[in-house]
Formats: structure tokens, sequence, C-alpha cells
């Protein structure tokens, strides 16, 4: 009964009986020594089976045969990867009005995708970002306003926009936007009073800004409060608190000045000493 | 055998001379397909001849192997042994898909003829193992880059087909 070998032990015999060792010294003297050896023969006969060339013929026949079918694959490759055809390009015919309308079109498309940005930037809240483009735009509008009376107006709405811009970001409990756009809010009153008291003619223009301003400062945060107070933000709350503070003593002398309020008891609540104006964000 | 394989493309220069050979050949550029044919026919058709001593059968079944290979260019993928494991792989499954079986009822001729009737016995899978490790003489790696196999795996498909060779033989002459 012959003991089994392994297949790395039939390996190494093969190995050392390639490198000139004799059968029995290649499989060597481990128990299956007498399989290896048979195994090894075996290999060897496989080895020695004849193995003849083509005959000539045959092989030319072979070859023909390869490079054709060689030839058919490759016409077939190239259909495959060559480049898509492409018809000449000719320059289309030229209208003279082609350019005049090539240019209108842009300038349709120019003025709807412009009008409907403007829409969305008019429309935006200050969490938003094309909020901005909105805030940018009002500042231009507000630069090119020469006649002292109009721009109070335009600050007055637009502190009365900054106002519900601080409801708005209170609600959603975003604390540092409603800050700033009650600070701007306070601003733009405090602008507009400071315009308003620079006057001398007071014509029924003059007094309706007036009354529209008075009427928007008189507006209390309180939804503002409320809205923070729900989202548990104190510490802007607090600040929030501190600006309708610090508006109240602006507000009194606002309303000396404008002839709304009592009169001045002392030469810095005079009429002709109104609020100085702070910078608007 | 191994004196007259074609010499293994294991260089760094001759790896990038066959994978350009290869890339050509993918592109059945005819010099490129010439040059594999040239230099991989005669140690492929002497591997099938020594298996079924026949050059009939030899030359259709490398033929053959051959019109595969270029069927399946394109997906050829470059194996640490190169081009000729794959070939001799390709032919060795080829002979399996011809048929081939030795005569039946003839008695053998001479030890040969007893030795490829017992080889026709083996699985496919042993039959191209000792094709490729004893008439083709590759190593245990590059038989194993041209089946897909790992050296371990290939090394104990070798031992269990010769055992079962031996087995066979000895059948046969006690019968």
């Amino acid at each position: 009964m012959l003991v089994e070998s392994t297949p790395k032990q039939l390996e190494e015999a093969l190995s050392r009986r390639r490198q000139g060792a004799s059968l029995a010294g290649a499989t060597g003297l481990t128990p299956a020594a007498g399989e290896l050896e048979h195994l090894v023969a075996l290999a060897e006969r496989i080895e020695r089976l004849p193995a003849e060339l083509a005959p000539p013929g045959a092989r030319e026949r072979a070859r023909s045969r390869f490079l054709a079918a060689g030839d058919r694959h490759r016409a077939s490759w190239v259909h495959q990867h060559r480049l898509p055809h492409r018809a000449a390009r000719h320059p289309a015919p030229h209208h003279p009005l082609r350019n005049l309308f090539l240019l209108g079109t842009a300038l349709v498309i120019a003025l709807v995708a412009g009008s409907g940005l403007a829409l969305a930037a008019g429309l935006s809240e200050p969490d938003s970002q094309l909020y901005p483009a909105k805030t940018f735009g009002q500042r231009v509008v507000l630069a090119l306003t020469t006649d002292p009376v109009t721009k109070a107006g335009t600050e007055v709405d637009l502190a009365n926009q900054r106002f519900q811009d601080a409801e708005g970001m209170a609600a959603k409990g975003k604390g540092g936007l409603t800050v700033s756009s009650l600070s701007a809010y306070y601003s733009y009153l405090r602008d507009a009073g400071a315009k308003l008291s620079g006057r001398d003619v007071h014509d029924a223009r003059w007094k309706q800004v007036r009354d529209r301003l008075i009427a928007i400062k008189s507006k209390t945060p309180t939804e503002v409060e409320r809205g923070l107070t729900e989202h548990n933000d104190t510490v802007h709350l607090g600040e929030v608190r501190q600006l309708e503070k610090d508006f109240a003593a602006d507000s009194k002398r606002m309303d000396v000045a404008l002839g709304v309020g009592p009169p001045a008891k002392s030469p810095g609540n005079s009429v002709n000493s109104p609020p100085s104006p702070s910078p608007v964000p | 055998m191994e004196d007259d394989m074609p010499p293994a493309p294991i260089t760094p220069q001759a790896a990038a001379d066959e994978r350009e050979l290869v890339i050509r050949a993918q592109r059945y550029e005819p010099e490129a397909l010439e040059e594999i044919y040239d230099t991989y026919f005669d140690a492929v058709y002497r591997a099938i001849f020594a298996r079924v001593g026949d050059h009939t059968v030899a030359e259709a079944v490398t033929g053959q192997a051959f019109l595969t290979a270029l069927e399946i260019l394109p997906k050829y993928h470059r194996r640490p042994g190169g081009l000729h494991p794959w070939l001799q792989y390709l032919a060795a499954r080829e002979l399996r898909a011809h048929g081939w079986r030795p005569t039946p009822g003839r008695h053998p001729v001479h030890e040969a003829d007893e030795l490829r009737g017992a080889l026709a016995e083996l699985t496919p899978d042993q039959q191209e193992v000792l094709t490729m490790r004893f008439l083709v003489g590759m190593p245990v790696e590059a038989v194993a880059a041209g089946t897909g196999r790992r050296r371990g795996q290939v090394r104990a498909l070798q031992h269990r087909a010769l055992q079962a060779l031996l087995r066979l033989m000895a059948a046969r002459d006690a019968a």
C-alpha cells in the first residue's frame, strides 16, 4: 500500500528532478517516496509524448484562415469605432434684420430674467440668499433720492419693512437676524426724523410723511419679543429690549422736534436739535 | 519541451512590448495578428499534437483556438503569464469541445497511444493542467495565470490528475 504524497511534495520532487536529481534522489526518503516516484515518472512520460510541428501546408492553411478572419474583425472594428459622420456646415443665409432680431430676443430674455430676479429679491426675507441684493437695491434708491422729504418718506417705508422682517425672523427663532432687522428699523426712523425736523417748510407733503413716521414709530415690538420668548432666546431678547429702550428717548425728542409732543424743557430737546442720524446697515 | 517554448515575456521591456502588441491586436491590426500567430502557433500546435498524435485533429483544434482568440481578443486583459498561457488554455478548451477521443477498441500501437488514451479519460480541468504543465512545460505560475486559478489550486489539481492517471494506467495494464 503506497503512502499518499501531497501536492507540495510532488512539486518539490518535480523541481529537484528538473535540476538533475535522480528519480530516487528527487523523491527523497519520505514515506510517500514510492507514490512520488510513480507520479514523477508519469509526468516525465507525458513530457516525452512525441510532439511534432505542423506540416508546412497545414500551418499555412491555418495562417490564412486566421489572417482572413482578422481582416473581417478589423473591418467590423473600424466600423464600430469610426468617428460619427458630420455633415459639412454651411453658413446660414444672412437676413438684414437677423442681428436686430437676435438683439431684441436677448433683451427680452434679459428683461424677463432680470425682472424675475428682482421680484424674487424683493420678496426675499433676511434669511434668504437674495436678501443682500434687496437691501443693496434699496440703498441705491435712497442714494439717488435728493429731495429730503421724499427721502424721509422712503426711509419710513423701509423702516416699516425692517420691522416686518424682524417679526418674521423672531417667529422663526432667528435671533441674530431679528436684532439686525430691528436695529435697521430704528436707524431708518432716526434718519427720517432728522430729515423732517431739519425742514423749515411744513407743507402738506411734509405733514403726510411726518404722520406716517409717527404711525410707524409708534409700533411696539411685542410680536418680536413673543417670538424670541417662545424660542427661549433670552440673549437676543435682551438686545431687542435694549434697542427699544435706547430708541424711547430719541422718540420723545423726535416728537417735540416734529411738533407732535410737549415742548422741550431743555435746550438739547429743542425743535432745532433733532436726534442725530445713525448709519443704516 | 521547454526548449521549444517561445520566450516568456518576463522582463519589463518584454512585458511592455507584449502589452503594446495586445493593444494593436485588439484593434485587429494585421501586423500584430501575424506576430501573434508566428510566435505562438507552433508551441500550441505541438502541445495539441502531443495529446492526440494526429495532425488532422491538431490542425483543426489549433486553428479553431486561434479563431476563438480573435473573437474574444477585445475582452482580453493581460495576465502575468502573458498571451502564451492564454492561448494554450484556449486550445485545451477547444480540444475538449472538439470531442476527440482515442479510437475505441483499437489496441494501442505503442506506449504513447496508451498514455493519450488515459489522458483523454481525465476531467477537462485535469487535462488542461497536465497539458500546460508537462506538454507545454509551463511553470505553475503561468498555468495559474492562464487558467485563472491560484497557484495552490494548480498544484493540487496537478497532483490529483497524476494520481488519477496513475490509477487509469494501472487499470489498463491489468486489463
